[in-house]
């Protein structure tokens, strides 16, 4: 099994965008990745199928506007290496995307990296030793908040790679380039865990 | 693992009583039961000298086990550091890209090839608990896998058998291997004395170093078994060549007579000897005398080219069994050795290097002898070209003899071989065209038709028309049987007129016919050649008594003739024909009942309760079209034959249902035991 793991959510599928950029498809072939973080907002059957597809270990929590599987938790966490990952669709944590609020949020998880999703937009930052990433929306569905004047959500997701303590993310990002095209650009952070300290 | 000090003993065992490394091979192909180098010594210690490094003083081969150990260190870092979950070597590479240079993508097939591999790992020699352990498994598929990936196995990739092979040998280095404290470098450096060099040969730390050293070092030469041959071309790979080389030099050589049964049975060798040699035998015997297998092997022979011998030395083992077995408990036999109860397997590498030293039937009876205190009768082979056990399965052999010039068998004895040819053919003919079922079919019908007055019959006009069909045709068979018997004699004729020719010494004359003859009788159209019968040696007088050679199997001859006028397009003429019960020999009559009587169906008639007619066994007479359904059951090979079983099979009764898939079964096993050859 591949050691890849996909963070990828706020689809709106068909409400607010008709599918994921064909672009995005074609990347998340079957096999390459070992499981995958939906972070809520599937919404619809086919879309989850899909991601089925492109690796079967598939971990999902419950969007605002999942409504058709009430079941679904609101945060998880999964252990890969030695960091321990949580994540949330982050529509309860109020203020919404608030990083005081999403660090109450990682300490009562108890986790090393806090996922979290609902603004639709690509964030990741450390706080307190502890590494904060929201992958946007894979489909860049329009999204309520305050954007700036001709800003529209980004279609993003990331790819972690968890090797011992450390974590390498990778930002998958469809940015319209400079021929009017759409390109996906890749960028790399990675995030070490402090285990020196307390 | 050892302690030091049982492992210290061990190696002056080996090192203080055998001078060289020819004393040591000597001393194991003596069996010397306890004393064996390799039960009281060290047998890793011994494999390693025999295969990795012929030069007897440690002293000169640490060296060598330094660069492999080092070796060994470097390509695990290379292959093996990104499964083991480290960092990439170019880390700004997006793992989602399609390129063909992409270590993510290389990365994805080693997880794939690891997981293959470690599904045979975990289920390698269930029975060992050695081989259980999770850190022993680690080991075994790390082994395997740098294999796979470094230069030597790239072509090959992973096979399966490779890790039982690579087991054995963990096996062994592990139980030699000493624990060793962590020497400081300099110690290391500077290495002569022989204690020390123990613990550096023997070092725990390196046991899958040095593993993979002589996994490498055997797999030199067993590549080519695991080899599957050009792609698509299953049939090329070397094994199959190297079974067959086996099979038709080897064993033809030592055994012809066990040899030709094999053929005859169509067991074909590299059925089991595919698994014999490329696990090494490792299957076949139990564990602990495998390793003494493998011990001797080793000594004699690090090419393993005595393994081809080892397999015949098998084979004549279990010689007396096998010529008294049929297809399946031939089967049984070969991929289920017995093991030897009184002698131990490593005699079989014993036999090897005796039949290598006299490869002949004279070398093979020796062997024979040795163990069974039987010797074949080599005459016998010849006179008898079909005993009774083979001829149940001649009709199988038939396809491939057709196909495969007989000459290649024996090439020594040309007349012989088509004289046996034309003989055997004779018998499997009756087999190939089912006449037997075709007889069986007409005794049936005859046999359900006597007690059917009983109850009312629905349609007796119908079954009267039948039967005036079936006498018709029975007329017109006799006289196809009569013109068959007549081209027979023909063939006989010409036949001995060849033989005696040959007696005279013409034997490009009675070449000619004989080969006419055997063409004749493979191609049952071919018109007989009646010039051959004209010729300046005394012709004997039309209707005399059919030359000896032919009458000796009188039961292919009538049979034959039945066939003769068949063709593949006019099965049809398999109809029904009670007379024929009395045209068909003895033999075969008896055998057609045999097995009638194991048929379930057949049994199970008898107690049935009486059914309408149209529900009978023969119901399928009353169809649209009763002519051609006698033909499809009574042919139950032909293909037409089967679909309109089928078709009726939908439209009348359950009970014909039965007895159609009778048949269907019938062939379907048929096929099932060609279908592994």
């Amino acid at each position: 099994m591949s050691r890849l793991i996909l963070a990828i959510g706020d689809f709106h599928i068909p409400d607010r965008a008709p599918d994921i950029p064909a672009k995005f498809r074609k990347l998340l072939a079957p096999g390459k990745i070992g499981q995958i973080l939906c972070l809520g907002n599937l919404t619809d059957k086919e879309t989850y199928e899909f991601l089925r597809g492109v690796a079967p270990d598939i971990q999902i929590v419950k969007g605002d506007f999942d409504v058709e599987a009430p079941n679904l938790p609101l945060s998880k966490v999964v252990t890969h290496g030695g960091l321990r990952i949580g994540f949330t669709h982050g529509h309860t944590i109020i203020p919404q995307g608030d990083s005081d609020s999403l660090l109450i949020e990682a300490r009562r998880l108890d986790c090393d990296v806090l996922l979290w999703g609902g603004t639709h937009r690509f964030e990741a930052y450390e706080l307190e030793g502890k590494f904060f990433v929201n992958p946007g929306s894979a489909t860049g569905a329009m999204n309520s908040g305050w954007w700036a004047d001709d800003e529209e959500p980004v279609p993003s997701f990331v790819l972690m790679d968890v090797q011992g303590t450390a974590l390498v993310v990778y930002v998958y990002q469809l940015r319209p380039g400079e021929d009017g095209e759409k390109h996906v650009s890749v960028e790399k952070i990675t995030y070490r865990k402090d285990t020196t300290g307390s | 693992m050892l302690s030091l000090n049982d492992a210290r003993l061990r190696w002056n065992q080996i090192f203080d009583n055998f001078s060289s490394a020819s004393s040591l091979k000597q001393a194991i192909s003596e069996q010397l039961g306890a004393e064996d180098p390799c039960v009281a010594g060290l047998r890793s210690v011994c494999w390693k000298l025999f295969i990795l490094y012929p030069s007897y003083t440690p002293q000169l081969w640490v060296p060598e086990l330094r660069v492999h150990r080092s070796t060994y260190e470097a390509l695990c870092t290379e292959h093996l550091t990104l499964i083991r979950g480290g960092t990439l070597g170019a880390p700004d590479i997006d793992p989602l890209a399609e390129d063909e240079g992409n270590p993510w993508e290389q990365y994805r097939l080693d997880v794939e090839l690891r997981a293959e591999i470690m599904q045979d790992v975990e289920r390698c020699m269930p029975d060992i608990e050695f081989f259980r352990q999770p850190t022993i498994q680690t080991k075994l598929c790390d082994l395997l896998m740098v294999y796979c990936k470094s230069a030597d196995g790239k072509s090959l990739g992973y096979r399966q058998g490779l890790h039982e092979l690579a087991a054995v040998l963990l096996w062994v280095v592990w139980n030699d291997a000493v624990e060793v404290k962590p020497p400081e470098e300099e110690k290391l450096e500077t290495l002569d004395e022989k204690e020390d060099l123990m613990e550096v040969v023997l070092d725990g730390r390196f046991v899958e170093n040095d593993t993979w050293a002589l996994f490498c070092a055997v797999m030199k030469h067993a590549k080519e078994w695991y080899d599957a041959g050009p792609e698509g071309q299953s049939g090329c790979a070397p094994i199959v060549a190297k079974s067959k080389y086996i099979h038709e030099a080897l064993l033809m050589a030592t055994d012809p007579e066990l040899a030709m049964h094999l053929k005859a049975l169509d067991v074909l060798p590299q059925v089991f000897l595919i698994r014999w040699i490329r696990l090494l035998f490792s299957r076949e015997f139990p564990f602990e005398d495998l390793l003494k297998v493998w011990d001797a092997l080793f000594a004699e022979d690090t090419d393993l080219h005595l393994v081809d011998l080892v397999c015949v030395a098998m084979l004549l083992r279990i010689r007396w069994q096998l010529l008294e077995a049929d297809y399946s408990t031939a089967l049984t036999l070969v991929l289920r050795y017995p093991s030897p109860l009184d002698t131990p397997p490593a005699t079989f590498v014993e036999d090897a290097i005796y039949l290598r030293d006299n490869l002949s039937s004279e070398g093979g009876n020796v062997i024979i002898q040795k163990y069974s205190k039987r010797t074949p009768s080599v005459a016998s082979s010849n006179s008898r070209p079909t005993p009774p056990s083979r001829r149940r399965f001649a009709g199988r052999s038939t396809q491939q003899r057709t196909l495969s010039p007989s000459k290649s068998w024996t090439p020594a004895s040309g007349i012989e071989s088509i004289v046996q040819d034309v003989a055997k053919n004779v018998l499997s003919q009756s087999q190939r065209w089912g006449v037997n079922r075709a007889v069986r079919g007409a005794v049936e019908v005859r046999r359900s038709l006597a007690p059917s007055p009983g109850p009312p019959i629905p349609h007796p006009k119908n079954i009267s028309s039948e039967e005036q069909e079936l006498v018709k045709q029975n007329a017109k068979l006799i006289k196809r049987i009569a013109a068959d018997e007549e081209r027979q004699r023909t063939l006989a004729r010409i036949l001995e007129l060849g033989m005696q020719a040959v007696e005279n010494g013409n034997h490009a004359e009675g070449t000619r016919r004989l080969s006419h003859v055997k063409e004749c009788l493979l191609d049952l159209t071919k018109v007989v050649n009646r010039s051959l019968l004209q010729q300046h040696v005394p012709v004997s007088l039309p209707g005399s008594p059919s030359p000896p050679l032919l009458s000796s199997p009188p039961i292919g001859t009538d049979d034959q003739g039945i066939s003769a006028t068949r063709t593949p397009n006019n099965a049809a003429s398999g109809r029904p024909v009670i007379k024929k019960v009395a045209i068909s020999p003895p033999g075969s009559f008896v055998k057609a009942s045999f097995k009638n009587n194991s048929d379930p169906d057949f049994l199970s008639r008898t107690e049935r309760p009486r059914t309408t007619l149209a529900q009978s066994s023969f119901a399928w007479m009353l169809g649209d079209d009763p002519a051609e359904k006698i033909k499809s059951s009574f042919v139950p090979k032909d293909k037409q034959g089967k679909r309109t079983g089928e078709a009726a099979k939908g439209k009348d009764g359950s009970m014909k249902a039965n007895d159609i898939e009778d048949d269907v079964v019938d062939l379907g096993e048929l096929g099932k035991m060609k279908g592994p050859l």
